[in-house]
C-alpha cells in the first residue's frame, strides 16, 4: 500500500482503491491527477481533497447540496449534463472551499465549479456549470446570508 | 492559435461535433452562436481564469484550522468513496 506524505496528515496509507484520478487535474492545473479524499472530522460535512502529486496541496471541500439545497434542481440541463447526473448513476459531488486570509468565519465555496467523482470508476473533473449563474465565492456557514 | 477569418453568417468547425458561427458583428461587439454537445461546456474565457484563480486561493488553506462550529455547518449527507462502495 503506498504511503503519501502529506504536510497536514502526516504520512498517510492509502490504498489504490481509494485513490481518485482526474484525467485533466483540476481547472488551470491539469499535473495533478491523483487525489485521495479524507474526512475533516467525524461526522463533519467537510471532506479534505488531497493531492498525492504534492504533499502540501490540499483542498477543503463541501457538498454542495448541503449549502445550496436546490443546487441541482436549478440546474440548466446542459450544465446537469456536464455533471453526468443523467445516466442516472449517483457521483460525489463536491465545491472547493477558500478561507479568505485565514478568516475561517468568511468561508466560501466554488459553486461554480464542482469537483464530481464516480464512485465506481473512481475518476473525478472539475466541471464548469456555465449557465448556472452561480458564485465562486458562495458563503458556507449558516449565519451568513447568499451574496448571490 | 489557428486564425480564421469569417464574415457575418459565416462559421468554422471544431471537430466533428462543434459549430462557431458569427450571427452579427455591430462595432467592437462579435455575436456568436455555439452548437456543440450538450455535455460540452462552453464559457467566456474570462470564467475559466476567474476559477484558475479562486482554484489558487483555495488552495491556501492555512495550517491550523480552528476548530470551525459545528452547529453553523450543515450536518454530513453522503459519504465518500471508500474502498469497493459501489
Amino acid at each position: 500500500m503506498p504511503i503519501i506524505e502529506t504536510t497536514r496528515f502526516g504520512d498517510l496509507e492509502v490504498s489504490e482503491k481509494r485513490v481518485i484520478q482526474f484525467p485533466d487535474g483540476l481547472i488551470g492545473f491539469p499535473q495533478w491527477k491523483a487525489f485521495a479524499i479524507l474526512e475533516h472530522q467525524e461526522d463533519s460535512p467537510l471532506f479534505w481533497l488531497q493531492s498525492l502529486d504534492l504533499p502540501q496541496l490540499a483542498f477543503l471541500t463541501i457538498d454542495p447540496r448541503l449549502i445550496k439545497p436546490d443546487f441541482l434542481e436549478a440546474l440548466h440541463t446542459g450544465d446537469r449534463a456536464c455533471l453526468g447526473l443523467e445516466e442516472g448513476s449517483t457521483k460525489f459531488v463536491l465545491a472547493l472551499i477558500t478561507i479568505p486570509e485565514g478568516r475561517v468565519e468568511e468561508m466560501t465555496a466554488n459553486l461554480l465549479a464542482p469537483v464530481v467523482i464516480d464512485p465506481k470508476s473512481r475518476v473525478g473533473r472539475q466541471v464548469i456549470l456555465a449557465n448556472s449563474g452561480l458564485s465562486t465565492q458562495h458563503p458556507v456557514l449558516r449565519s451568513r446570508p447568499s451574496s448571490d | 492559435m489557428l486564425v480564421l477569418t469569417r464574415k457575418v453568417e459565416e462559421s468554422i468547425m471544431i471537430g466533428n461535433d462543434i459549430v462557431v458561427s458569427v450571427l452579427e458583428i455591430r462595432g467592437n461587439q462579435v455575436k456568436l452562436g455555439v452548437e456543440a454537445p450538450r455535455s460540452t461546456a462552453v464559457y467566456r474565457s474570462e470564467v475559466y481564469k476567474s476559477i484558475m484563480e479562486q482554484n489558487i486561493r483555495a488552495a491556501e488553506v492555512p495550517e491550523e484550522l480552528d476548530r470551525i462550529s459545528e452547529d453553523l455547518l450543515p450536518r454530513r449527507s453522503q459519504e465518500p468513496p471508500s474502498e469497493g462502495e459501489v
